[in-house]
């Protein structure tokens, strides 16, 4: 799975309204360098949520756990294992 | 539980002064504050506020506003004194000189109600009345002899601390909210959510200067953690709120949220999905911010004018220092 890709071009089609996508470089600041507001940043979470089918607690994002791709990329996949090691749990239990 | 808001009612000074004014008075303040932002960020800090003038006490004090809404609010729910089995007060800045324990304990003393649990806790600001909605149900629901609650907050200014730029220019005011578990009338508690982030807690903090009180806003904190997530937090409240009552977003009649500054409502209705223009028109512009009790002024405004119907649905939301974010769902 190509997270920051996904994102990425989520990012150019849905939150800065035209910018192509190749200006998005991985550490490029989105948050800290006003290219997604406070209101992005709602959609962009809705997003990542849906399409990765995690959830996340308030808690969880702040401005520097989404601040870039590459974090967006690494919060992803740190939800998608601690799922994975939820459901071996589980199963174990049973 | 069924719980009402029973009545609202709210109480400002009549003296006022101009956002200008204010602002022209704290110049040294504001600039101080800014300096930390960009150049283009101090430039924007004061735009978009649509706040013309705030209401000042003057000779008279935020007591004064909380036992006049507090009448106020007691004489439209029809009920006496005897009647309120808790009294509490949130207010967030209730005065400098304030010398009482509590609003709530010299109400209780003042209104004749004897025999009031009184009870003052002191967070959220904005968003401070869902706290209180939620603090006062906790109450109600494990003790059957608490059957009415008065919730009142008075707020003021620490002089020369009226202007909160980046974020907005306060205004002296108080209101009561009668939550009542008898009784058909007033609007229906459906659920209260709230939620506080410590670590921002001296994004807006009172700090003492000089030996007087003054409100520090950590302009750089407010734009670069709490702005970011401010409307992600919100959003998550008010989609827990609503999930809980089965309800989505397109099933709430009004939104009745904070007057902190016209962008920050514009920032809302974005976040809510609501048309250009499709939050009411409050008090804000003459009022100012008056911190937790803008909902109440933004609620018996609507109430005013006709505009809540019968079996609607409201959903009040704000958010505040602490930093504090709160979204309340009632049925009319």
């Amino acid at each position: 799975m190509e997270i920051k890709a996904e994102v990425r071009q989520f990012i150019a089609e849905n939150v800065l309204l035209g910018v192509h996508q190749t200006t998005i470089e991985d550490a490029t600041p989105l948050v800290t360098g006003g290219l997604i507001d406070s209101i992005g940043l709602v959609g962009l979470v809705a997003f990542l949520e849906k399409r990765f089918a995690v959830e996340f607690v308030p808690r969880e994002i702040d401005v520097h756990s989404v601040d870039t791709l590459e974090q967006i990329e690494e919060l992803i996949r740190k939800k998608l294992a601690g799922r994975k090691v939820d459901t071996a749990g589980g199963g174990q239990q049973i | 539980m069924n719980v009402r808001i029973a009545a609202a009612a709210y109480a400002v000074p009549s003296d006022g002064e101009t956002v200008e004014a204010v602002l022209a008075l704290e110049r040294d303040r504001v600039e101080a504050t800014l300096a930390p932002l960009s150049p283009q960020a101090r430039l924007k800090a004061a735009e978009g506020l649509g706040l013309s003038r705030v209401r000042v006490c003057g000779a008279r004090q935020p007591y004064d506003l909380v036992l006049e809404a507090a009448s106020t609010a007691m004489a439209e729910a029809g009920i006496t004194a005897q009647d309120l089995n808790l009294i509490l007060d949130y207010s967030t800045f209730p005065g400098e000189n304030s010398q009482y324990l509590s609003f709530a304990h010299k109400l209780s003393a003042d209104l004749g109600a004897e025999t009031s649990l009184n009870l003052g806790f002191k967070s959220g600001g904005c968003g401070a009345l869902h706290l209180a909605i939620k603090t006062a149900l906790g109450w109600m629901s494990t003790d059957e002899s608490i059957r009415s609650a008065l919730l009142v907050t008075g707020d003021t200014a620490p002089q020369g601390s009226r202007s909160l730029l980046p974020v907005t220019v306060q205004g002296d005011a108080a209101s009561a909210v009668i939550l009542t578990r008898e009784g058909t009338g007033g609007a229906l508690l459906l659920g209260v959510e709230a939620m506080t982030l410590g670590h921002l807690h001296d994004a807006i903090a009172l700090v003492k200067t000089n030996g007087h009180l003054e409100i520090k806003v950590d302009a750089a904190c407010m734009e670069n953690e709490v702005m970011p997530v401010y409307y992600l937090n919100l959003f998550w409240l008010v989609q827990k709120v609503l999930a809980a009552s089965s309800l989505s977003l397109s099933d709430i009649d009004h939104f009745i949220y904070s007057n902190i500054s016209q962008r920050d409502r514009e920032g809302f209705r974005r976040m809510v999905g609501l048309r250009e223009g499709g939050l009411p028109a409050t008090p804000m512009a003459e009022y100012g911010h008056t911190f937790a009790s803008d909902l109440v002024i933004n609620y018996v405004h609507m109430r005013r004018e006709g505009r809540i119907l019968p079996g609607q649905l409201l959903l009040f939301a704000s958010a505040g220092i602490g930093f504090t974010w709160g979204v309340t769902l009632a049925r009319a």
